[in-house]
């Protein structure tokens, strides 16, 4: 007995997304619907070279040998912001939707769990509480919480993890699916079938194979290459192949990508080495992502960058700097109100690092987030402080995000 | 799955011992279970594991080492003679020379884990003592090492071997003094370079301390996140460290590359603080009195406990039995072996279901037992890029934490299909006189469900029915 999708709606909650299958969208007459794309930053991203206080006295001592040349100072020299703040010489890209007002930096931006553990930072990251205990992740609560459609509209998963393994913020019972390069379009089509009733009366594969099921026509219906002769190992494939599946009308509307390499210990390098080329590689992506969506919906796109914790203001004994606290966030697309550097800088002196040691941990991630959701996507208030934001009361939605 | 009654429950003896406990049945296990499993299991919990090696006098040990140690000697020759090259022309031949070397260096390193990554398949798949096999898993990701550059790549399929395979069943004490100790573990943390801010060449060269040893041997190899430590704690425990290093070149003290050695002017000097008790300044034994407390402390027992009852009973551990666990842990001295003794003893192992998923390489390496299929070199590769796929590329954990052991860790749309996608493959594999469904009795006995055994018997033919019962959701928990 295969489950009726219908009923595994009804079961898990309701979902949907402004996409159906057909075409036949309901914003043909109000424009494109808004695309979310997260991109999660493993490792504890150093905010502090992506985006340095060059105008701040303190930067060039306490970085020592990581400072980077200020603005104007050459192709190694950052890219000026504003009097305070210059991008790494390798994010190009970011510093031109910057200045074009399509990014925003967020400073100062903390999960509400003080851990510089980087399990437990990205299980909170993940899970949208202020602890790692959760097990459902905030995207998945926020897929399920969206408004119902019309009862007899065919939904298709409008939610996907790109690259591997689902990550926390998209565990939970709404309906996402993950696809990964590797685990694409299979061709065995019989074995499928037979797959689909080996796993009918066990729920948690009934419910992943429909979800490969899922994935795979997602896949098919944006013409992605067949994994097995394509190079998909870099980000800036993975967000062209994106493209494609944001680009169309009764497609993708969120979803979430990963990058590993964050965790620069030792020798991080300056405006070349590891750190750098990390950067390089997120902006090609971004940047690519840019290039290849139709400006319609890029309009409506928002790419948020996020990590679980910044890393430490001094660097340590190997070239490196240690797990911090507060970071940086990075809201891009054309529907952003950017421009600006957001959150809460509070400055380098002593008084004003968390710990002597780290970043001041100011704004709150759920409430970027919310800010987000809320603005953006169109999630209810009460939705995003009760269910998909547990107990978050004390972290109000950010204001004046979107444009 | 439905509770049983008793007699129920005995029939299922040996399949919830081979599955929850072991790699899946072998052809020969049923057999030397010989009605009692639980016997068969404790009698797993003595003596090292097979292949176990010393770091002291491995002749193969020393021989990958003085490899490394060429490799480096060649590269930084090369690099001087770089340096005084008469010609840009020369300059760019020798850059060339270097970048030959390196990929030389780098196929060597890759040639050492796949021939590492073949012998522990094949251990997996015929060993007699399945259960000590799964402990070594358990144990090498509890200390779970990267390697960090090209010469550690060659290095790193040593260190289960030196650090972890003696010890298996013995004292918790003595691995975590293997684990730490190792060069593979020292590197990877960034110890081997960490200097106290006040020792000798800390103070004259200005370089600095790295936490990050100190911090996941408090997080993850002993008390555990909330063990009861704090940021200061890690700072003391990371001074203590201070000197515990690695041989990097002729010359350092030692018999080479790789080898451990204490840095004496890069060791903070002077009395630390640890969780509590004071330290005297002793040169390297500071930190190794440190680890023997921290080994013995009841955060420790816990979080042990803790681990091994999530990794062979359920996601959410019966408080009962973590206890039970910590309770031996510590009356015991930390012995590891009487802590499994304990853990078979207890009931819910026995009566719980099978709910947790199989990593991918319990998967593949169960699949494999199960049919008694060896792959050669040829096909080894295969296996290893599968498991890639599955999402758990063998020799290389996410970071410091090693795998995740949940099953919302593995329950994943894309490692799914891939898979089943294995399934198909070991089915095309098997022998052509495998009977799928006396595959399926062997292998799961009162395990299988009704409707997966349908299924099965109703598939188009044999290969298919294979394939079904390894992608089963019978085969793939435990």
């Amino acid at each position: 007995m295969i489950l009726d999708r219908r009923e595994m709606v009804a079961g898990f909650g309701a979902f949907s997304l402004a996409s159906l299958v057909g075409g036949k969208s309901a914003h043909a007459a109000t424009g494109a619907a808004a695309r979310l794309v997260v991109v999660n930053l493993r490792g504890g991203m150093d905010g502090m070279a992506a985006l340095a206080p060059y105008g701040d006295p303190l930067y060039r001592k306490l970085r020592g040998p990581l400072a980077l040349p200020a603005p104007g100072a050459g192709p190694e020299g950052l890219l000026k912001a504003d009097g305070l703040f210059g991008f790494h010489p390798g994010l190009i890209n970011l510093h031109k939707m910057f200045h074009r007002g399509e990014l925003l930096a967020v400073q100062g931006v903390a999960i509400p769990y003080r851990t510089w553990s980087h399990f437990e930072g990205q299980d909170v990251l993940g899970n949208g509480t202020q602890s790692p205990k959760e097990q459902t992740g905030w995207l998945n609560r926020a897929v399920a919480a969206l408004p119902t459609r019309a009862a007899n509209a065919e939904y298709e998963r409008s939610a996907l993890a790109l690259g591997g393994l689902l990550p926390m913020m998209m565990r939970g019972p709404g309906q996402v699916a993950s696809w990964s390069p590797a685990g694409g379009v299979g061709r065995e089509r019989g074995f499928a079938a037979q797959l689909r009733t080996l796993y009918a009366e066990d729920p948690l594969f009934a419910r992943l194979w429909g979800d490969v099921e899922a994935a795979n026509r997602l896949a098919g219906n944006a013409g992605l290459p067949d994994p097995a002769k394509t190079e998909f190992r870099r980000f800036a494939d993975l967000m062209d192949a994106s493209a494609g599946m944001l680009n169309a009308n009764d497609g993708l509307r969120i979803l979430t990508l990963e990058t590993t390499g964050w965790d620069t210990h030792a020798h991080q390098g300056g405006h070349d080495g590891k750190l750098a080329s990390r950067f390089a590689e997120l902006d090609r992506g971004i940047g690519r992502l840019r290039a290849r969506l139709d400006s319609a919906v890029w309009r409506r796109t928002v790419v948020l960058v996020l990590t679980e914790f910044g890393r430490t203001v001094r660097g340590n004994g190997t070239r490196g700097t240690d797990h911090g606290t507060g970071g940086l966030a990075i809201a891009a697309g054309g529907a952003v109100a950017g421009g600006r550097i957001a959150g809460d800088w509070r400055g380098l002196s002593d008084r004003d690092l968390y710990a002597s040691r780290d970043i001041f941990p100011a704004v709150d991630m759920r409430s970027l987030i919310k800010g987000i959701l809320r603005d953006h996507i169109g999630l209810r208030e009460r939705a995003l402080e009760t269910t998909v934001f547990p107990d978050s009361r004390d972290a109000p939605g950010l204001e004046g995000l979107i444009a | 799955m439905v509770r049983q009654s008793e007699r129920d429950l005995r029939a299922a003896e040996p399949y919830i011992a081979a599955t929850r406990f072991g790699l899946g049945m072998g052809p020969d296990d049923l057999e030397a279970m010989d009605g009692r499993p639980r016997i068969w299991l404790a009698a797993q919990t003595e003596g090292p594991a097979s292949g176990a090696a010393s770091r002291v006098d491995d002749p193969d040990w020393a021989a990958a080492r003085a490899l490394v140690g060429r490799f480096r000697a060649s590269r930084r020759e090369l690099h001087a003679q770089r340096r005084g090259a008469a010609s840009p022309e020369e300059s760019t031949r020798i850059a060339e020379e270097l970048l030959h070397l390196d990929k030389h260096f780098v196929n060597q390193g890759r040639r050492a884990q796949r021939r590492a990554f073949l012998r522990l398949t094949h251990e997996a798949i015929t060993t007699p003592e399945p259960f000590k096999e799964r402990l070594v898993r358990f144990w090498t990701n509890h200390f779970a090492v990267q390697s960090k550059n090209r010469s550690t790549k060659l290095l790193l399929p040593f260190y289960e071997a030196q650090a972890i395979r003696p010890f298996v069943t013995g004292r918790f004490v003595d691995m975590l003094l293997a684990a730490e100790s190792h060069p593979l573990m020292l590197t990877f943390l960034d110890n081997e370079r960490s200097s106290g801010p006040n020792s000798p060449k800390g103070k004259r060269r200005n370089l600095g301390m790295n936490e990050n040893l100190a911090r996941e041997i408090l997080e993850l190899h002993t008390v555990g996140v909330s063990g009861g430590y704090g940021q200061t704690d890690v700072v003391q425990l990371a001074e203590a460290l201070t000197g515990w290093s690695v041989a990097l070149q002729p010359g350092d003290a030692g018999d080479g590359y790789g080898e451990f050695i204490f840095r004496a002017d890069l060791h903070e000097p002077g009395a630390v603080a640890v969780m509590g008790k004071t330290y005297p300044a002793d040169g390297q034994d500071q930190a190794e009195a440190i680890l023997r407390d921290l080994a013995a402390h009841p955060s420790t027992a816990r979080h042990i406990a803790f681990k091994l009852a999530q990794h062979f009973i359920a996601d959410d551990p019966p408080t009962e039995d973590v206890e039970a666990l910590a309770d031996v842990y510590l009356a015991t001295d930390g012995d590891l072996g009487a802590v499994y003794r304990a853990l078979i003893a207890r009931d819910n192992p026995w009566g719980a279901p099978l709910g947790k998923l199989k990593q991918p390489w319990d998967y593949a390496f169960s699949s494999l037992r199960l049919l008694g299929l060896k792959p050669d070199e040829s096909e080894i590769e295969n296996v290893a890029s599968h498991l890639i796929e599955m999402g758990q590329p063998f020799f290389r954990p996410p970071g410091p934490q090693g795998w995740y052991d949940r099953i919302a860790d593995w329950a994943d749309p894309s490692s799914l299909l891939v898979r089943a996608r294995w399934a198909r493959k070991v089915a095309q594999d098997a022998t052509p006189d495998v009977d799928p469904i006396e595959a399926a009795d062997r292998a799961l006995g009162e395990l299988l469900g009704e409707h997966t055994r349908e299924t099965v018997r109703a598939a188009p033919g044999p290969r298919d029915a294979l394939a079904l019962l390894i992608a089963s959701p019978e085969f793939q928990r435990r």
